[in-house]
């Protein structure tokens, strides 16, 4: 019978990391990371101190907006919301510090590593690919690096992020039964650039 | 398809909300004594004009957070969308 290491590593992610290109456009896999979701008042200057303290940055305040530092970055969900990466560290070693910076009783902090997969678009042209799908409006001047948006993808919620204006480059956070779905969608968009 | 202004995301597409229904309808605090009838209004009766209604609007595909919108039920038209606990934005005017 196999162990939970061995199970735990074939399903480290739900496609396997595969990676497609097409004409101006690669969509791949990212690697798996830890993720946490933040539940508190980021109204509350003294929380925000403690969690910029252990996230190593000021959690992003702004709607619509990440913050990155180091091995973490924080992505604006709601008012109180937030969610972490973790691309060094693991959730088990993190999320105590993290619970002890919020008061208690204000917040919550949830592992979600296993809830979600990254699919990442690179290209000239993942600009039209991310815009076939989404009703949001990804056009540069109103979606540049730094911004972050839950919206839909098709039929899937997706967390889209832009990381680079010059090669435009976006990363579609999507929840891991929605994977194969719109890795397909994706997949069929790019074909045809 | 139209464009809805979240309070707490911005301006985002018709399909990323759904609709909930009559927004500020309180639950009455004297539950042990109300009559059936009043049970009844409270969760069952609605106003339904045809005109201006406040609703209640969630963000499900976005921020998912619960907000109020002043719409006109006839022409579909949102004339205002404000967050729980906020004042009540004013009718307007001349509701087309």
């Amino acid at each position: 019978m196999a162990d939970q290491a061995t199970l735990r590593a074939g399903m480290a992610t739900p496609l396997s990391g595969q990676s497609y290109s097409s004409n101006g456009i690669t969509i791949s896999e990212q690697q798996s990371c830890d993720k946490l979701i933040v539940r508190a008042d980021f109204s509350d200057a003294a929380t925000v101190a403690a969690l910029s303290q252990v996230l190593g940055q000021t959690p992003a305040l702004e709607a619509n907006t990440y913050s990155m530092a180091d091995d973490k970055a924080v992505y604006w969900l709601g008012p109180d919301e937030r969610l972490v990466y973790l691309h060094a560290q693991t959730a088990a070693d993190t999320i105590g510090s993290v619970q002890a910076a919020i008061p208690a009783g204000k917040g919550a902090v949830v592992d979600v590593s296993d809830y979600y997969t990254v699919i990442q678009l690179s290209g000239q042209n993942a600009r039209d690919v991310l815009s076939s799908g989404t009703p949001f409006d990804v056009h540069p001047r109103v979606f540049g690096a730094g911004q972050c948006a839950q919206t839909r993808y098709g039929s899937a919620t997706v967390l889209l992020s832009a990381l680079d204006d010059d090669t435009p480059t976006f990363n579609v956070q999507v929840r891991w039964s929605f994977a194969q779905y719109l890795w397909t969608y994706l997949a069929r968009v790019a074909g045809y650039c | 398809m139209f464009i809805i202004t979240c309070p707490y995301c911005g301006d985002r597409d018709q399909t990323e909300f759904t609709c909930h229904g009559e927004a500020h309808i309180a639950r009455p605090l004297n539950t042990e004594s109300l009559s059936d009838e009043e049970w009844g209004d409270y969760v069952f009766f609605r106003q339904n004009p045809k005109g201006m209604h406040r609703e209640r609007w969630v963000h499900a595909h976005g921020c998912r957070r619960w907000f109020n919108a002043l719409r006109n039920t006839v022409s579909d038209e949102i004339f205002a969308t404000y967050k729980v606990g906020d004042a009540r934005p004013p009718l307007p005017e001349n509701p087309s």
